[in-house]
């Protein structure tokens, strides 16, 4: 098993479908067999990996599978991939769906060729999106997906599909050029060079005050003492920051070390080898390795670092204040960097003279949600939905309900929550509103559908807004909930969609009311549709059940927010959004209805049952559908420790946001101002002297004492402290 | 004066001589083979090409390291590179050598896109091929030249060729672009030579890097060298095509043949570009750059706003790229721009992701002025979008390349185009001018609004009829395989570049 | 009489002594108007020929400019004794006077070639690309 770990495995998953559309461009465009076989296999690749994973992974909240190269030198730009528990059941789903896909496409006749070429580069993009852990390269892959979509839906879409895939390619246009903005801003602020302007800026004001009051000039104590408490919080941020990249380092040294005796010179090889011996090794040591250089070499002489249990360490433990002052960050794309880096990005920025200073957190957190938010989609960004999926041919609609549109969830995960955990917390509420809008609208609207496809379209807005409604509650429950949701709803909808298509080969159109009583001479069909239109709606023992309670749960015990009052807290969004379930069960339950009870239409009667290959493409997604409902903890097992870690995160910046306003206003005794102006020293004395104090605190922020825990949320961080502590220990076994 | 110091002018020499060759080949050999003066050409250039690289190489094994991107930035200790030669007339850096290499890409992509077009005599003649390396010849000194007297003769050198290059197809529409050319062009010289006499005479200098440094020559007022200095800046902003002074671009490259249209856009360009990247690095550095930055920066909105708006409005595909072309010249004034506490290795910075653009710049677009070369039917060109359509059928491969092109022109990724505005915004930002970075974000996402519509033609738009009645008909190409060439190695050099963006910087360090 | 005569005499020669004088600023009006009416010529002229003779009008003051400028820094330098930098303009005007011829031939040419196709020279007939 240990043998496959070795490989590049998530290049393979994502470049194994670019492969094929090589291949296939240089098949002869008449041999149309070949060119679907070779489609499949490509597409099979990734399905086979997905599954792999699937069996193989144990998900401990840490970066497995990770790879990384050197990519863009100057713009130190990384080729990182890497899956954790956000990431697996996406790429399980993409890998099995795009598969499918493909399959569903073979009754394509024209232009065959490009088709393929193309439905494999977008699974390409897709599955690059899911497993690429650097900013640059999510980026890339994200807008790499754009392009083959907008040829599927504008070449072999229906008669509208100019119209649908302009307005597809726009609006996906416009959200990613957000996001290159959000992506190039944080790349500036990464380095912290900003905060140590700030820094300075601050300390001058500082001594300006000082100097005034020993002037004899009237100056509050508490305006100094406040000022003084701001700077040593900022202080304090800035050496976290810069001491996590020291830890980094030494724990990259650990782990060479840890594996000296095993064999292994480079980094690649290193994690090899400590993932080989289930050692729990320190991800981003590459990148570190190149950031903390200038360490090494401040070190020089320093035995310490590099056999830590030396005794020498207390040295090294002495000198460090002294060297992180020296600490030149960088700028990074490295997600996992970057989310460690959130407390940079607290700051006000001012992008032109003539604007106000804005929260530039804030700013980057709302760029980023209209990026997502248009792939979700939510709600008012939504209208470009119906339109591509109508328009779209069966297997493009599969993917894009399938898999698409929880890019823009994952994204929501993968990046705003981890860069910008604050804003997580700020925007709880909008978040859930928006979600519980998207969840009535969209039953509202697909109810008065006639067209099927487009039905399903709006089933998918509303079952969308369950996932959004999860993220936004910040508990275990919901957010576990709203991945779940992801992956049950791309499984029932891609049924729904592919069923569609069945029908539509058949009758060659869409409208719900043309239909009647197809289940006299369809029962095969008739069972496979109600089997998803069950999922869907949330049957119990089907899929979409279990996702749709724990998101109902998380959201109903989540107290998140700035803007939450009795009348608009969780519990109230919670009560609304499970009407949205009885307005799904009615619109699907009055489709089925009229599609497959009532007098057969007999325009319909002679129509076959469904073949071969429909049935191929149908059958794996109702057993997923099925077993996930009766057995959904090997799926829920997939996310059992990153959500609650990504939850911690998000907490933890709570805690020490909250915990700086504190400090900032408890500080505030005139004894304390008298003591820093006494000491006159305001400048230099916290950047040598505040990184040890804080290591204690900061470190491990989790483990902070804080007053506004839940209940839910205090029984998460002991589980998860006692996670650790086995690990710990089981770390000193060894 | 050493004269052995000519030896680094070499490439120019190469092809000058190629230059020279062709023009006699042609009247020397009778039955011509349509490929024989074409090829001659192509091989000045890859000759030029060699040696350019030689002279790189051997320079960097003499002085054990390679040399510095522009002279100013060159260390003044003994034994260090000093790149000014033939008494400071000619800088050889990193500068001119990626300004000649773009130039001799350009002069051979436009040869290789200029072959098939055997059904006009003037085209396939010893003289268009020889005024294209002419051209090449001046577009390479101007990257090297570092004096105002060798900057005006190698601009001259350039132009001239140009002008007669512009109106080489004898047809109405290139003789009028060749005359509009020839009297804005004019004109335009006019300007830069009246600044160039002014600085002159407030300082008595005309090396580029030391007519600001301050001495006791000043015969008058700063008012003569700020007055130069806006003339000057006049004539540069029209060499490059930068609003307000862009009018004559569409015209000009609508009607040029499109071989030499890809030149213009392209060569010339760089060229342009030289002389406004040494004005801008050198001669202002960031000591005046308070002074003068903020002009590049307004000139540079100015010129992203009006190219992109008035591509939007293009049927003509050629226009559209000539609209697109002024954008374009936009986001590069973006890369020149320089802070005012930049040091050497900042500018240096700067200079290169100028350079990448170029690059990257020089290639999207000789490959689609080589798309749009071929799709003719009957001798007939066809330019309009809607001549287009279809072509994804009848030609997939050139219809493949002219959409990365399009999405390379309009910036996406995973192309160059897409790293090549991500470098000169990342250089106006680190430069500290965030708002103009802005705007040519926005207004890049609007570029794709144009580029999508040729992209539509081609692929999603039905195919016209031709008569009603008839079936409908896709565009037709002509075949020519260097040209083909030309497009399918364009279009690779656009994805390696936008996949390994640090490959070309790796071989200039 | 006489000395009338001889005062009036040198008057006359001082008169056209400080006539001959050079005067950098006078040259440099003079240099100016001839561009100016070279532009005005440029943008203003109807006659494609004349758009070219008023091209070499701006290039001839250029050429004034430089020579005016290159005797300036000969008497700066008889002067002050600070280095001679007056050949350098000098060599830049020459310079300009074979640009100036070869850009005439080449738009001479162009003009010529076009008046055969289109057997007009007006600038408003130029105009085939409008749209």
């Amino acid at each position: 098993m240990y043998e496959l770990m070795d490989w590049p495995l998530l290049s393979l998953f994502t470049f194994a479908p670019a492969l094929g559309t090589v291949v296939v461009l240089l098949i002869p465009s008449r041999r149309a067999d070949i060119i679907k076989t070779v489609a499949s296999a490509a597409a099979a690749i990734p399905m086979l990996l997905g599954v792999y994973v699937f069996f193989a992974y144990r998900d401990t909240g840490n970066i497995t599978y990770y790879e990384s190269h050197k990519w863009i030198d100057g713009l130190n730009v990384w080729y990182r991939m890497g899956i954790d528990g956000l990431s697996v059941p996406m790429i399980i789903l993409s890998g099995v769906v795009g598969f499918i896909a493909v399959v569903a496409s073979w009754g394509i006749e024209k232009q065959v060729k490009g088709y393929f070429a193309l439905i494999l580069l977008l699974l390409t993009g897709m599955n690059g999106v899911f497993v690429s852990l650097d900013f640059f390269l999510f980026y890339v892959f994200w807008e790499l997906m754009l392009l083959p979509m907008y040829f599927l839906i504008g070449v072999w879409g229906g008669p509208k599909r100019v119209y649908a895939a302009i307005k597809f390619f726009l609006y996906t246009m416009a959200g990613s050029v957000l996001m290159l903005v959000v992506l190039l801003a944080s790349w500036y602020w990464s380095d912290g060079k900003y905060l140590e302007g700030h820094i300075d800026r601050k300390t001058q004001e500082i001594a300006s005050l000082v100097r005034q009051d020993k002037e004899g000039a009237k100056v509050d104590p508490k305006e100094i003492s406040d000022a003084n408490g701001y700077l040593a919080a900022m202080y304090q941020r800035l050496n976290d920051i810069k001491a996590r990249v020291v830890e980094t380092r030494v724990n990259a040294y650990r782990d060479v070390q840890r594996v000296a005796p095993l064999g292994g010179a480079t980094a690649a090889e290193t994690r090899r080898a400590l993932t080989r011996n289930g050692i729990d090794w320190t991800p981003h040591s590459d990148d570190m390795f190149a950031l903390a250089n200038q360490v090494d070499s401040n070190l020089k002489g320093l035995p310490g670092l590099v056999n830590p249990n030396n005794a020498d360490w207390l040295a090294y433990e002495r000198t460090r204040a002294e060297i992180l002052a020296d600490i030149n960050l960088g700028r990074t794309f490295d997600l996992s960097e970057l989310k460690h880096r959130w407390p940079l990005f607290l700051g006000d920025f001012q992008l032109f003279r003539f604007l106000p200073p804005m929260s530039f957190s804030a700013v980057m957190f709302l760029f980023l949600f209209v990026a997502f938010a248009i792939k979700v989609p939510v709600f008012p960004f939504h209208t470009w939905l119906p339109w591509a999926h109508v328009e779209a041919p069966t297997a493009i609609s599969v993917i894009l309900a399938g898999i698409l549109l929880k890019m823009g969830v994952y994204g929501f995960f993968r990046i705003s929550y981890s860069i910008f955990p604050t804003e997580a917390v700020n925007y709880a509420v909008p978040f859930a509103v928006l979600g519980v809008i998207n969840i009535l609208y969209g039953a509202c609207c697909a109810m008065a559908q006639d067209d099927m496809k487009k039905l399903v379209a709006y089933s998918s807005v509303s079952h969308m807004g369950f996932c959004m409604l999860g993220m936004a509650a910040l508990t275990q429950w919901g957010m576990t909930g709203s991945i779940l949701q992801m992956f049950n709803h791309g499984t029932s909808t891609s049924m729904m969609f592919l069923l569609v298509g069945v029908i539509y080969d058949r009758a060659h159109h869409r409208d719900i009311n043309k239909f009647g009583g197809l289940a006299q001479r369809l029962p095969v069909y008739a069972g496979f549709m109600t089997l998803a239109l069950f999922a869907s709606m949330g049957l119990p023992g089907l899929s979409g059940f279990i996702s749709e309670v724990l998101v109902f749960l998380g959201a109903f015990r989540s107290d998140m927010g700035r803007w939450s009052s009795p009348s608009l807290s969780f519990q109230s969004l919670t009560i609304l959004a499970v009407l949205g379930v009885v307005l799904t069960a009615a619109y699907l339950l009055w489709m089925m209805q009229r599609v497959f009870f009532g007098p057969l239409n007999e325009k319909y009667k002679d129509y076959a049952d469904m073949n071969g290959r429909e049935l191929f493409t149908l059958v794996p997604l109702a057993v997923m559908v099925i077993a996930f409902g009766v057995y959904p903890q090997p799926l829920l097992d997939l996310t059992s420790q990153t959500v609650p870690k990504l939850g911690q995160h998000i907490m933890a910046s709570r805690g020490i946001a909250s915990a700086e306003l504190r400090s900032v206003a408890s500080e505030g005794e005139p004894d304390a101002a008298e003591g820093v102006a006494a000491h006159g020293a305001v400048p230099s004395a916290p950047r040598t002297g505040a990184a040890p104090q804080g290591d204690e605190a900061q470190l491990e922020p989790a483990l902070a004492p804080r007053a506004e825990e839940t209940g839910d949320m205090r029984a998460w961080r002991e589980e998860e402290e006692a996670v650790l502590r086995t690990a710990a220990v089981e770390r000193e076994k060894r | 004066m050493n004269w052995s110091e000519l030896s680094e002018l070499l490439p120019v020499g190469v092809v000058l001589a190629a230059a020279l060759v062709v023009v006699f080949l042609d009247l020397v050999i009778a039955h011509k083979d349509r490929y024989a003066l074409p090829m001659v050409a192509l091989a000045g250039c890859v000759l030029g090409l060699g040696s350019l690289i030689q002279n790189y190489l051997s320079l960097t094994t003499y002085y054990k390291q390679s040399p510095p991107w522009f002279s100013g930035a060159a260390e003044t200790a003994a034994g260090a590179f000093n790149p000014l030669i033939l008494g400071g007339h000619f800088s050889i850096d990193l500068f001119g050598f990626a300004i000649a290499g773009v130039a001799l890409l350009a002069g051979a992509l436009s040869v290789l896109s200029s072959a098939h077009e055997e059904d006009d005599s003037a085209l396939s003649s010893g003289e268009y091929y020889g005024l294209i390396l002419l051209a090449v010849a001046g577009m390479m000194l101007l990257g090297f030249a570092h004096d105002f007297l060798t900057l005006l003769v190698s601009l001259e050198i350039m132009s001239i060729s140009t002008y007669i290059l512009a109106g080489s197809r004898r047809d109405l529409k290139s003789g009028e672009a060749a005359l509009k050319y020839l009297v804005l062009g004019a004109f335009s010289t006019a300007f830069l030579m009246m600044g160039i006499a002014f600085i002159y005479g407030a300082t008595g200098k005309l090396s580029l890097s030391e007519v600001l440094i301050p001495s006791e020559q000043l015969v008058s007022s700063a008012f003569l060298i700020r007055g130069g200095l806006a003339l000057l800046l006049v004539g540069v902003l029209f060499k490059v095509g930068a609003a307000p002074f862009h009018f004559w671009i569409p015209d000009v490259y609508e009607g040029a043949p499109t071989g030499v249209t890809g030149l213009m856009a392209t060569g010339v360009k760089a060229a342009a570009f030289a002389v406004l990247g040494r004005l801008a690095f050198e001669t202002f550095g960031p000591r005046y750059a308070h002074d003068w930055a903020w002009l590049f920066a307004a000139a540079a909105v100015l010129t992203m706003a009006v190219g992109n708006f008035l591509a939007l409005r293009q049927e003509n595909v050629k226009r559209m790229l000539a609209y697109s072309g002024i954008a374009h010249t936009g986001y590069l004034l973006l890369g020149f721009l320089v802070s005012p506490n930049a040091d050497g290795i900042m500018l240096a910075d700067q200079l290169q992701n100028a350079v990448f653009y170029l690059l990257a710049y020089a290639l999207m677009t000789l490959g689609a002025f080589g798309v749009v070369g071929l799709v003719r039917e009957d001798g007939r060109r066809l330019e309009r979008l809607e001549d287009f359509a279809g072509l994804s059928k009848e030609h997939p491969g050139l219809a493949l390349c002219m959409a990365m092109f399009m999405f390379s022109l309009a910036g996406l990724p995973p192309f160059a185009g897409f790293f090549a505005k991500f470098l000169v915004f990342k250089s106006a930002v680190d430069a500290g001018y965030v708002l103009p970075a802005v705007l040519g974000v926005l207004t890049s996402v609007a570029s794709m609004a144009y580029y999508l519509r040729v992209v539509r033609a081609m692929y999603v738009d039905p195919v016209r009829a031709t008569k009603p009645g008839e079936a409908p008909a896709g565009a037709r190409c002509r075949y020519s395989w260097t040209t083909n060439l030309l497009i399918y190695g364009a279009g690779l050099a656009t994805i390696l570049l936008g996949l390994f963006p640090s490959g070309p910087t790796f071989l200039l360090r | 009489m006489d000395a009338a005569l001889t005062l009036a005499a040198s008057d006359l020669v001082q008169w056209l002594g400080n006539l001959l004088t050079f005067r950098l600023a006078s040259c440099l009006a003079l240099s100016g108007a001839l561009f100016a009416i070279g532009a005005w010529g440029v943008l203003a002229r109807r006659n494609i020929l004349l758009v070219l003779i008023s091209v070499e009008l701006m290039l001839n003051a250029v050429m004034l400019a430089f020579v005016a400028f290159a005797r300036a820094h000969v008497n700066l330098a008889k002067e002050t004794g600070l280095p001679y930098a007056g050949e350098s303009g000098q060599i830049f005007a020459l310079t300009i006077i074979a640009l100036a011829a070869a850009e005439a031939a080449v738009g001479l040419a162009i003009v010529i070639a076009y008046f055969r196709n289109r057997q007009t020279v007006d600038t408003r007939d130029i105009s085939l690309m409008r749209h």
